[in-house]
């Protein structure tokens, strides 16, 4: 019994916290392409925040989750990713999840407001010109468009246009039983009585006041949510147009739908009619709804009623296209040396919408959500499909809820003076310069003092000091709270490259165990050595020419070896793929004329990224663009 | 799959120096890689974690609101509230978001994370739930729900 008394007296005694939880933190190796000196992340259960530097010159918080950060990093980038298991009590767990949690969130709402504001002005600036035919008063520098969502599923450009003026020929047999439903609820004259309230509303639309208070952004406070003049006006004009659809009984747009070859079962028969009488309350319900984008809501059950029906009276599954108009297309050439690999996304499609099919019939009801699940794993498979056909296909885009979205039309605007107009402009103005340079005091990216690196550790930092503020030595405070909450300190200020901040990690966190979790590469290579004689497979898989493994990718500066796996011959392939590159940049010297430099970036590109490997250091792993989830998935589990 | 090594190797530290000097590119981030991180995309999609979706998306809700609690004076106009769970709901498939159990449950627990207690509960209970009393008790159930 002596030895358990003096480890309950060792336990209560003790002045370290006692320690329950832990994190990870990543460190990503180098690789050409994004953060290609290295990058830093810390994971959280099953979400990872990292910091990246964006177009703008400014950096931002970024939440993903796990799965999909290790497969974006270890899979399609190739990367080994070096995780150091920290331990922590679960206090200290809590406040720096969370503090990253609201980091993220506030910076999310933050750099949401420059959209905002881009938006407004667009209208605005539409509204000015309107008024005064002006076209002076044009932003051309404006690159946002405005367009409303869910309206595409019905309207093209042009038929919107001519909708004020002509209503359609065809009606919609389904969407005439729906008026009637919603007649029968609100009375006879519900619709025309809440278009004309909606016109009136959008006539009296005044622009949003944009305060001009300083400062509008600070560490720890969210600016306020604002919903702005252009979300007001599209949100009113959408359920314009959502009346409209309904009174004329618009039919649904051809290309808004396909039909699949799946035939329904007659389980699924009964889940359809179930859920179609569920989308018909919510779609009655949604009409009078105060909500203010009840418009689009209105539109995609709509749509999804129309389909349901044609797939119970076809016998087969119809789908709503939930692609966005801005969906990532590959051509025909981009995808003909990836066969094999889109044979494995074909065949991962289908099990995943056999699977998804058997699963919704395993619930109780078909769902909103489910049935969004199902059509998503139908419209993958189904664009998937058209690589057998030869056909350019939508490869990433798609959407959990169509958004099929069409241009503004001029059906009713805001009745202000051209003098209102310019006045909100000039306020939009200043609170757009205000709300910039904040911006970039807050986040600009540096690649010494304010990286990837250096933000994460000043994060950990202020989530450590954050219930402490009143102390007035911060350092030494920081110092004893990282001490007893991680088993030590970082400063941000020298740990700004990514492999020097993971051996901090190790000397000063209270590190309990780390890992080094394989890229794609390894794992494939690691396959065939358990097959084949290792001599022969590091023989032919050295090189780019004869890998089984690597088809070679456009995205990667042209190369020869393969610099991951062999430290000691590593300066010795440096130098052929140093060759490599120059010979690279030479030939886009000449076809500059025709590839518009193309050749020529990437040989240098390839220079660049092979010189360090002169000094042992790797950089050329190879990436690979059409890998399976699946097979991730599967290889990691 | 995974693999042990050793840390401790100056000469890669040297190496690392010299190649993040040398690094013009630093943390960047494409497009093309933030429309892959975005977590609709079905390449990521898998039918067996349905019920962690739901986890996920009451999470999101819950961050959500706490956030905007946080932000925001309980007189705010909700309007752009229910505008940010929309396009939350939106990711997750759902139109019917005020109405959805699992949302007004979420929407508790984020009012419990934010440690809003009493006639502040309260009131934001009411606002949310427009003074339906099914509403309040979703929100009333996840508030309870939350640790």
């Amino acid at each position: 019994m002596q030895p358990f008394f003096i480890g309950l007296l060792w336990i209560a005694l003790c002045p370290c916290t006692v320690l329950a939880a832990s994190f990870e933190y990543l460190y990503i190796e180098a690789s050409e392409g994004n953060s290609s000196g290295g990058h830093s992340a810390i994971e959280f259960d099953d979400e990872v925040y990292h910091f990246q530097h964006h177009d703008s010159g400014l950096i931002r918080l970024l939440k993903q989750d796990k799965q999909e950060f290790h497969f974006q990093y270890r899979f399609l980038q190739n990367r080994r990713i070096h995780s150091s298991h920290i331990d922590v009590s679960n206090e200290t767990f809590t406040r720096l999840r969370d503090y990253f949690k609201l980091q993220y969130l506030a910076q999310k709402q933050q750099f949401n407001q420059i959209n905002q504001i881009d938006k407004d002005r667009f209208l605005l600036q539409r509204l000015l010109y309107k008024a005064s035919q002006d076209e002076t008063l044009l932003d051309t520098r404006t690159a946002i468009d405005i367009q409303l969502k869910g309206v595409g599923l019905f309207y093209s450009q042009q038929q919107l246009s001519n909708q004020a003026k002509t209503p359609s020929s065809q009606s919609s047999p389904v969407i005439e039983v729906l008026r009637n439903k919603i007649e029968q609820r609100y009375g006879q004259d519900y619709l025309s009585s809440r278009s004309q309230n909606i016109s009136g509303s959008i006539k009296a639309l005044t622009p949003t006041h944009w305060p001009i208070e300083k400062p509008i952004l600070s560490k720890d406070n969210f600016p306020s949510m604002i919903n702005s003049f252009s979300d007001i006006y599209t949100d009113y004009l959408t359920g314009l147009i959502a009346i409209r659809v309904l009174m004329d009984g618009h039919p649904l747009r051809s290309d808004a739908f396909f039909v699949s070859t799946e035939l329904i079962t007659e389980k699924e028969r009964l889940a359809l009619e179930k859920l179609k009488d569920q989308l018909t309350l919510i779609l009655v319900t949604s009409v009078n709804s105060q909500r203010p984008d009840w418009g689009y809501a209105t539109l995609i059950n709509l749509a999804r009623i129309i389909v349901i029906d044609r797939s119970l009276k076809l016998g087969k599954w119809v789908f709503l296209d939930d692609f966005a108009r801005d969906s990532e297309w590959i051509t025909t050439d981009q995808y003909a040396h990836y066969t094999t690999q889109m044979l494995v996304q074909i065949n991962d499609a289908k099990n995943n919408l056999t699977q998804t099919r058997h699963e919704l019939l395993n619930l109780d009801d078909l769902t909103e959500a489910s049935y969004s699940n199902l059509e998503m794993a139908a419209n993958r498979y189904f664009e998937l499909l058209k690589v057998g056909e030869h056909k350019s296909i939508r490869y990433i885009g798609e959407k959990a809820l169509p958004t099929k979205s069409a241009p503004l039309p001029d059906w009713v605007v805001s009745e202000l003076s051209q003098q209102q107009l310019i006045s909100a402009l000039n306020e939009l103005d200043a609170y757009q310069n205000n709300l910039i340079s904040e911006l970039t005091t807050h986040y600009s990216y540096d690649l010494i003092t304010r990286n990837c690196v250096t933000e994460l550790f000043r994060t950990i930092d202020n989530a450590l000091l954050k219930k402490a503020k009143t102390e007035s030595n911060q350092d030494l405070l920081l110092m004893k709270k990282s001490e007893n909450e991680l088993g030590g300190t970082i400063s941000a200020e020298y740990n700004f490259i990514p492999f020097i901040s993971f051996q901090s990690v190790q000397e000063n966190f209270n590190v309990k165990n780390n890992e080094l979790l394989s890229s794609y590469r390894d794992q494939q290579l690691t396959k065939l050595y358990a097959k084949n004689n290792e001599f022969m497979v590091n023989l032919r898989e050295v090189n780019t020419f004869t890998s089984s493994i690597y088809t070679y990718n456009p995205d990667d500066a042209f190369f020869i070896f393969f610099t991951d796996d062999s430290l000691t011959l590593r300066p010795f392939f440096g130098v052929f793929n140093t060759a490599a590159g120059l010979g690279q940049s030479l030939l886009g010297f000449f076809s500059w004329p025709f590839d518009a430099g193309k050749n020529l970036k990437s040989g240098a590109k390839g220079i660049l990224m092979s010189l360090p490997e002169l000094l042992f250091f790797n950089m050329r792993k190879g990436s690979y663009k059409y890998l399976s989830y699946h097979q991730f998935l599967y290889n990691t589990e | 799959m995974r693999l042990h090594i050793d840390y401790s190797k100056p000469f890669n530290l040297f190496c690392a120096f010299l190649i993040a000097a040398i690094n013009i590119s630093g943390c960047s981030f494409s497009e093309s890689s933030e429309s892959i991180s975005d977590s609709t995309s079905s390449i990521f999609s898998s039918p067996s974690s349905l019920s962690g979706k739901d986890k996920k998306y009451q999470n999101d809700i819950a961050d959500y609101t706490m956030a905007y609690v946080k932000s925001s004076p309980s007189s705010a106009n909700y309007d752009s509230f229910q505008k940010g769970l929309s396009d939350i709901a939106a990711d997750a498939g759902i139109t019917d978001c005020c109405q959805d159990p699992l949302t007004l449950k979420g929407i508790g627990k984020g009012l419990k994370k934010a440690d809003v207690e009493g006639v502040a509960y309260d009131t934001y209970k009411k606002n949310f739930a427009g003074n339906d009393a099914k509403k309040m008790e979703s929100i009333q159930d996840g508030y309870d729900s939350e640790e």
